[in-house]
Protein backbone atom coordinates (compact mmCIF):
# COMPACT_ATOMS: atom_id res chain seq x y z
CA UNK A 1 0.00 0.00 0.00
CA UNK A 2 1.44 3.37 -0.76
CA UNK A 3 1.75 6.09 1.83
CA UNK A 4 -0.93 8.37 0.36
CA UNK A 5 -3.41 5.71 0.50
CA UNK A 6 -2.16 4.53 4.04
CA UNK A 7 -2.56 8.60 4.94
CA UNK A 8 -6.33 8.12 3.27
CA UNK A 9 -7.04 5.38 5.38
CA UNK A 10 -5.92 6.58 8.77
CA UNK A 11 -7.54 9.67 8.10
CA UNK A 12 -10.97 7.41 7.50
CA UNK A 13 -9.96 5.40 10.71
CA UNK A 14 -9.92 8.23 12.72
CA UNK A 15 -13.04 9.82 11.81
CA UNK A 16 -14.17 6.43 12.63
CA UNK A 17 -12.95 6.89 16.07
CA UNK A 18 -14.83 10.07 16.86
CA UNK A 19 -17.80 8.72 15.15
CA UNK A 20 -17.89 6.19 17.33
CA UNK A 21 -16.61 7.93 20.58
CA UNK A 22 -17.99 11.06 19.98
CA UNK A 23 -21.35 9.84 20.59
CA UNK A 24 -20.91 9.40 24.35
CA UNK A 25 -20.73 12.97 25.15
CA UNK A 26 -24.10 13.31 23.70
CA UNK A 27 -25.41 10.32 26.12
CA UNK A 28 -24.14 12.77 28.92
CA UNK A 29 -25.46 15.78 27.85
CA UNK A 30 -29.06 13.88 27.15
CA UNK A 31 -28.45 12.33 30.70
CA UNK A 32 -28.76 15.64 32.19
CA UNK A 33 -31.35 16.91 30.45
CA UNK A 34 -32.97 14.02 30.98
CA UNK A 35 -33.41 14.81 34.58
CA UNK A 36 -34.24 18.82 33.56
CA UNK A 37 -36.95 17.45 31.56
CA UNK A 38 -38.60 15.07 34.53
CA UNK A 39 -38.95 18.73 36.46
CA UNK A 40 -39.92 21.25 33.79
CA UNK A 41 -42.97 22.33 32.07
CA UNK A 42 -41.66 21.92 28.86
CA UNK A 43 -40.20 18.65 30.15
CA UNK A 44 -42.28 16.77 26.83
CA UNK A 45 -40.84 18.64 24.28
CA UNK A 46 -37.02 17.76 25.63
CA UNK A 47 -37.81 14.12 26.50
CA UNK A 48 -38.34 14.25 22.87
CA UNK A 49 -35.02 16.18 21.88
CA UNK A 50 -33.18 13.48 23.89
CA UNK A 51 -34.91 11.02 22.44
CA UNK A 52 -33.45 12.01 19.41
CA UNK A 53 -30.34 12.71 20.34
CA UNK A 54 -30.53 8.89 21.51
CA UNK A 55 -31.14 7.86 18.10
CA UNK A 56 -29.03 9.94 16.50
CA UNK A 57 -25.72 8.92 18.41
CA UNK A 58 -26.22 4.99 17.94
CA UNK A 59 -26.25 6.32 14.19
CA UNK A 60 -22.67 7.44 15.09
CA UNK A 61 -21.96 4.02 15.42
CA UNK A 62 -22.73 2.57 12.68
CA UNK A 63 -21.41 5.08 10.77
CA UNK A 64 -17.97 4.41 12.64
CA UNK A 65 -18.89 0.55 12.33
CA UNK A 66 -19.39 0.85 8.08
CA UNK A 67 -16.00 3.33 8.20
CA UNK A 68 -14.32 0.53 9.89
CA UNK A 69 -15.54 -2.04 7.23
CA UNK A 70 -14.81 -0.21 4.27
CA UNK A 71 -11.18 0.56 5.45
CA UNK A 72 -10.61 -2.96 5.96
CA UNK A 73 -11.94 -3.73 2.29
CA UNK A 74 -10.13 -1.25 0.56
CA UNK A 75 -7.22 -0.91 2.65
CA UNK A 76 -6.88 -3.90 4.09
CA UNK A 77 -3.32 -3.86 5.05
CA UNK A 78 -3.44 -0.57 7.46
CA UNK A 79 -2.61 -1.00 11.03
CA UNK A 80 -4.87 1.31 12.68
CA UNK A 81 -7.99 -0.31 10.75
CA UNK A 82 -6.74 -3.46 11.42
CA UNK A 83 -6.65 -2.13 15.64
CA UNK A 84 -10.03 0.17 14.83
CA UNK A 85 -11.70 -3.59 14.25
CA UNK A 86 -10.22 -5.47 17.30
CA UNK A 87 -11.63 -2.84 19.20
CA UNK A 88 -15.20 -3.08 18.13
CA UNK A 89 -15.26 -6.24 18.19
CA UNK A 90 -14.32 -5.81 22.00
CA UNK A 91 -16.94 -3.02 22.34
CA UNK A 92 -19.57 -5.32 20.14
CA UNK A 93 -18.97 -8.10 22.72
CA UNK A 94 -18.84 -5.99 25.99
CA UNK A 95 -22.19 -4.48 25.12
CA UNK A 96 -23.77 -8.14 24.40
CA UNK A 97 -21.94 -9.14 27.91
CA UNK A 98 -23.54 -6.19 29.59
CA UNK A 99 -27.21 -6.81 28.00
CA UNK A 100 -27.06 -10.49 29.21
CA UNK A 101 -25.75 -9.41 32.24
CA UNK A 102 -28.31 -6.88 32.83
CA UNK A 103 -30.95 -9.31 31.66
CA UNK A 104 -30.35 -11.70 34.42
CA UNK A 105 -30.03 -9.28 37.13
CA UNK A 106 -32.73 -6.96 36.60
CA UNK A 107 -35.24 -10.03 35.47
CA UNK A 108 -35.96 -7.72 32.41
CA UNK A 109 -37.82 -9.78 29.96
CA UNK A 110 -37.31 -12.80 32.30
CA UNK A 111 -40.40 -14.11 33.01
CA UNK A 112 -39.86 -17.62 35.39
CA UNK A 113 -39.50 -21.27 34.56
CA UNK A 114 -42.48 -22.35 33.37
CA UNK A 115 -43.87 -21.72 29.83
CA UNK A 116 -46.19 -18.58 29.65
CA UNK A 117 -48.73 -20.47 28.10
CA UNK A 118 -50.73 -21.55 30.63
CA UNK A 119 -53.81 -23.11 28.48
CA UNK A 120 -53.35 -24.15 24.73
CA UNK A 121 -56.95 -25.43 23.34
CA UNK A 122 -57.42 -28.17 20.76
CA UNK A 123 -60.18 -28.56 18.19
CA UNK A 124 -62.78 -29.86 21.06
CA UNK A 125 -62.81 -26.12 22.15
CA UNK B 1 -32.39 -16.61 39.92
CA UNK B 2 -34.95 -16.47 37.70
CA UNK B 3 -34.47 -18.34 34.62
CA UNK B 4 -33.98 -16.39 30.92
CA UNK B 5 -36.95 -15.78 29.18
CA UNK B 6 -37.77 -18.11 26.25
CA UNK B 7 -38.00 -15.20 23.79
CA UNK B 8 -34.14 -13.92 24.45
CA UNK B 9 -33.33 -17.88 23.38
CA UNK B 10 -35.20 -17.77 20.56
CA UNK B 11 -34.54 -14.42 19.52
CA UNK B 12 -30.81 -15.27 19.74
CA UNK B 13 -31.09 -18.60 18.41
CA UNK B 14 -33.01 -17.29 15.37
CA UNK B 15 -29.71 -15.22 14.57
CA UNK B 16 -27.33 -17.68 15.24
CA UNK B 17 -29.25 -20.51 12.77
CA UNK B 18 -29.63 -17.74 10.33
CA UNK B 19 -26.21 -15.90 9.63
CA UNK B 20 -24.77 -19.72 10.17
CA UNK B 21 -27.29 -20.52 6.77
CA UNK B 22 -25.94 -17.29 5.20
CA UNK B 23 -22.15 -17.97 6.25
CA UNK B 24 -22.42 -21.37 4.43
CA UNK B 25 -24.30 -20.17 1.39
CA UNK B 26 -21.75 -17.15 0.69
CA UNK B 27 -19.04 -19.52 1.03
CA UNK B 28 -20.55 -22.06 -1.41
CA UNK B 29 -21.05 -18.77 -3.77
CA UNK B 30 -17.45 -18.07 -3.14
CA UNK B 31 -17.20 -14.87 -1.08
CA UNK B 32 -13.96 -14.54 1.20
CA UNK B 33 -14.48 -15.41 4.54
CA UNK B 34 -13.56 -12.32 6.35
CA UNK B 35 -16.07 -10.40 4.04
CA UNK B 36 -18.76 -12.87 5.24
CA UNK B 37 -17.85 -11.44 8.87
CA UNK B 38 -18.08 -8.16 7.46
CA UNK B 39 -21.38 -8.20 6.42
CA UNK B 40 -22.70 -10.32 9.43
CA UNK B 41 -20.82 -7.82 11.99
CA UNK B 42 -22.77 -4.85 9.86
CA UNK B 43 -25.97 -6.45 9.24
CA UNK B 44 -26.27 -7.81 12.52
CA UNK B 45 -26.33 -4.45 14.43
CA UNK B 46 -28.48 -2.67 11.43
CA UNK B 47 -31.04 -5.19 12.49
CA UNK B 48 -31.08 -4.47 16.11
CA UNK B 49 -31.00 -0.71 15.14
CA UNK B 50 -33.89 -0.76 12.57
CA UNK B 51 -35.61 -2.98 15.14
CA UNK B 52 -35.62 -0.36 17.54
CA UNK B 53 -35.28 2.67 15.22
CA UNK B 54 -38.96 1.46 14.02
CA UNK B 55 -40.33 1.76 17.14
CA UNK B 56 -39.33 4.74 18.40
CA UNK B 57 -40.13 6.24 15.06
CA UNK B 58 -44.05 4.79 14.47
CA UNK B 59 -44.05 6.05 18.33
CA UNK B 60 -43.45 9.65 17.44
CA UNK B 61 -39.75 9.60 19.44
CA UNK B 62 -41.66 9.57 22.57
CA UNK B 63 -39.73 6.53 24.39
CA UNK B 64 -35.74 6.49 24.10
CA UNK B 65 -34.32 3.68 21.58
CA UNK B 66 -32.74 2.45 24.71
CA UNK B 67 -35.79 1.44 26.18
CA UNK B 68 -37.76 0.88 23.10
CA UNK B 69 -38.96 -2.73 22.11
CA UNK B 70 -37.98 -4.69 19.35
CA UNK B 71 -39.84 -4.46 15.92
CA UNK B 72 -39.08 -7.59 13.34
CA UNK B 73 -40.02 -5.17 10.63
CA UNK B 74 -37.79 -2.43 11.57
CA UNK B 75 -35.19 -5.37 11.94
CA UNK B 76 -35.76 -6.66 8.58
CA UNK B 77 -35.28 -2.75 7.39
CA UNK B 78 -32.42 -2.63 9.10
CA UNK B 79 -30.86 -6.43 6.79
CA UNK B 80 -31.41 -4.23 3.73
CA UNK B 81 -30.24 -1.55 4.46
CA UNK B 82 -27.03 -3.36 5.39
CA UNK B 83 -27.09 -5.38 2.16
CA UNK B 84 -27.37 -2.05 0.01
CA UNK B 85 -24.10 -0.50 2.54
CA UNK B 86 -22.66 -3.46 2.10
CA UNK B 87 -22.70 -4.39 -1.72
CA UNK B 88 -21.94 -0.49 -2.22
CA UNK B 89 -17.92 -1.53 -0.21
CA UNK B 90 -17.91 -4.82 -2.70
CA UNK B 91 -19.80 -4.43 -5.28
CA UNK B 92 -18.51 -7.55 -6.56
CA UNK B 93 -20.74 -9.43 -4.04
CA UNK B 94 -24.17 -7.41 -4.58
CA UNK B 95 -25.67 -9.87 -6.46
CA UNK B 96 -24.60 -12.64 -4.09
CA UNK B 97 -25.51 -10.41 -0.74
CA UNK B 98 -28.87 -9.74 -1.83
CA UNK B 99 -29.59 -12.72 -3.41
CA UNK B 100 -28.46 -14.79 0.07
CA UNK B 101 -29.54 -12.41 2.61
CA UNK B 102 -32.90 -11.68 1.28
CA UNK B 103 -33.67 -15.66 1.35
CA UNK B 104 -32.44 -16.02 4.81
CA UNK B 105 -34.55 -13.29 6.01
CA UNK B 106 -37.55 -15.18 6.52
CA UNK B 107 -36.14 -17.47 8.34
CA UNK B 108 -34.97 -15.16 10.31
CA UNK B 109 -38.26 -13.41 11.17
CA UNK B 110 -40.12 -16.73 11.58
CA UNK B 111 -37.98 -17.82 14.04
CA UNK B 112 -37.86 -14.61 16.04
CA UNK B 113 -42.16 -14.90 15.97
CA UNK B 114 -42.10 -18.18 17.71
CA UNK B 115 -40.63 -16.51 20.86
CA UNK B 116 -42.86 -13.78 20.40
CA UNK B 117 -45.71 -17.04 20.55
CA UNK B 118 -43.88 -17.84 23.28
CA UNK B 119 -43.97 -14.70 25.48
CA UNK B 120 -46.90 -13.34 24.26
CA UNK B 121 -45.93 -10.25 22.92
CA UNK B 122 -47.55 -8.78 19.48
CA UNK B 123 -50.43 -11.26 20.35
CA UNK B 124 -53.62 -11.42 18.37
CA UNK B 125 -57.23 -10.79 18.57
CA UNK B 126 -59.52 -11.96 21.04
CA UNK B 127 -60.58 -15.30 19.93
CA UNK B 128 -61.89 -18.68 21.30
CA UNK B 129 -61.53 -21.25 18.57
CA UNK B 130 -58.62 -24.06 18.13
CA UNK B 131 -55.41 -23.00 19.00
CA UNK B 132 -56.56 -20.17 21.05
CA UNK B 133 -53.97 -19.51 23.31
CA UNK B 134 -53.52 -17.69 27.04
CA UNK B 135 -50.96 -16.17 28.48
CA UNK B 136 -49.77 -15.82 32.41
CA UNK B 137 -46.84 -14.35 33.32
CA UNK B 138 -44.81 -11.68 34.34
CA UNK B 139 -44.43 -10.07 31.18
CA UNK B 140 -47.70 -10.93 29.76
CA UNK B 141 -51.58 -12.12 31.16
CA UNK B 142 -54.48 -12.67 28.95
CA UNK B 143 -56.22 -14.46 26.43
CA UNK B 144 -57.41 -16.14 25.00
CA UNK B 145 -56.31 -15.12 21.66
CA UNK B 146 -55.71 -16.10 18.18
CA UNK B 147 -52.66 -17.37 17.14
CA UNK B 148 -51.32 -14.95 14.58
CA UNK B 149 -47.47 -15.44 15.95
CA UNK B 150 -47.61 -18.75 15.52
CA UNK B 151 -49.02 -18.42 11.59
CA UNK B 152 -46.59 -15.80 11.35
CA UNK B 153 -43.91 -18.37 12.08
CA UNK B 154 -45.33 -20.83 9.85
CA UNK B 155 -46.01 -18.97 6.97
CA UNK B 156 -42.35 -17.15 6.86
CA UNK B 157 -40.66 -20.77 7.54
CA UNK B 158 -42.66 -21.71 4.56
CA UNK B 159 -41.52 -19.19 2.46
CA UNK B 160 -37.82 -19.57 3.41
CA UNK B 161 -38.24 -23.12 2.68
CA UNK B 162 -39.85 -22.59 -1.05
CA UNK B 163 -37.29 -19.69 -1.56
CA UNK B 164 -34.04 -22.05 -0.93
CA UNK B 165 -34.95 -24.64 -2.75
CA UNK B 166 -35.00 -21.99 -5.83
CA UNK B 167 -31.67 -20.60 -4.21
CA UNK B 168 -30.07 -23.89 -4.55
CA UNK B 169 -31.33 -24.94 -7.64
CA UNK B 170 -29.47 -21.44 -9.12
CA UNK B 171 -32.78 -19.86 -10.92
CA UNK B 172 -32.29 -16.94 -9.09
CA UNK B 173 -33.11 -14.25 -11.13
CA UNK B 174 -36.42 -12.84 -9.73
CA UNK B 175 -35.57 -14.67 -6.40
CA UNK B 176 -35.58 -11.29 -4.27
CA UNK B 177 -38.37 -9.32 -5.59
CA UNK B 178 -40.65 -12.76 -5.52
CA UNK B 179 -39.26 -12.87 -1.64
CA UNK B 180 -40.57 -9.76 -1.00
CA UNK B 181 -43.70 -9.67 -2.62
CA UNK B 182 -44.60 -12.99 -0.73
CA UNK B 183 -42.97 -12.01 2.45
CA UNK B 184 -45.07 -8.27 2.52
CA UNK B 185 -48.66 -9.94 1.85
CA UNK B 186 -48.36 -12.48 4.68
CA UNK B 187 -47.13 -9.57 7.01
CA UNK B 188 -49.59 -7.15 6.14
CA UNK B 189 -52.31 -9.81 6.00
CA UNK B 190 -51.57 -11.64 9.13
CA UNK B 191 -51.24 -7.87 10.42
CA UNK B 192 -54.57 -7.63 10.61
CA UNK B 193 -55.26 -10.65 13.35
CA UNK B 194 -53.24 -8.62 15.86
CA UNK B 195 -55.05 -7.10 18.57
CA UNK B 196 -53.03 -4.13 18.30
CA UNK B 197 -54.33 -3.52 14.80
CA UNK B 198 -58.01 -3.33 15.88
CA UNK B 199 -59.60 0.16 15.21
CA UNK B 200 -57.44 0.89 12.34
CA UNK B 201 -57.54 0.39 8.51
CA UNK B 202 -53.77 0.43 8.45
CA UNK B 203 -50.81 -0.38 10.47
CA UNK B 204 -47.70 1.54 10.40
CA UNK B 205 -46.28 -2.21 9.56
CA UNK B 206 -48.58 -2.71 6.73
CA UNK B 207 -47.66 0.61 5.17
CA UNK B 208 -43.80 -0.94 5.01
CA UNK B 209 -45.73 -3.76 3.74
CA UNK B 210 -47.08 -1.94 0.50
CA UNK B 211 -43.85 -0.51 0.15
CA UNK B 212 -41.91 -3.78 -0.35
CA UNK B 213 -44.62 -4.98 -2.35
CA UNK B 214 -44.46 -1.89 -4.78
CA UNK B 215 -40.30 -2.20 -4.73
CA UNK B 216 -40.79 -6.00 -5.38
CA UNK B 217 -43.52 -5.78 -8.76
CA UNK B 218 -41.15 -2.51 -9.79
CA UNK B 219 -37.69 -4.97 -9.63
CA UNK B 220 -39.97 -7.57 -11.67
CA UNK B 221 -40.84 -5.45 -14.45
CA UNK B 222 -37.14 -3.99 -14.54
CA UNK B 223 -36.19 -7.66 -15.03
CA UNK B 224 -38.73 -8.98 -17.53
CA UNK B 225 -37.59 -5.65 -19.49
CA UNK B 226 -33.84 -6.39 -18.98
CA UNK B 227 -34.91 -10.07 -20.22
CA UNK B 228 -36.47 -8.17 -23.69
CA UNK B 229 -33.92 -5.87 -24.31
CA UNK B 230 -31.21 -8.48 -24.52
Amino acid sequence: MNEQNNKKANILCWISLVCAFGPWVLWMVTDKLKDVAAENLIGEALGIICNVADALSLFGWLAALVLMIYVRIKYPRNVFGKILMVLYIIVIILVILFIVFMYIMCSTFVSGCESCIVELRGCDS
Amino acid sequence: MNAISPYSVTFVSAFIVSFAVVFLLLKKRGVPTNYIGYSILLNVVLILYGGKMFTVVTRGFQISIFTAGFSGLGGAIGLLMGIWIFGKIYPKGRTSLWETYVTVLPLLYGISKFGCYLVGCCHGIPYEGPMAVCYNSQYMKGGPYFPVQLMESIAFLGIFLASILIYLRGNRRNLVPVIMILCAIAKFSLDYLREEHLGKILSANQLVCIEFFLWGIITLRKNRNKIHEA
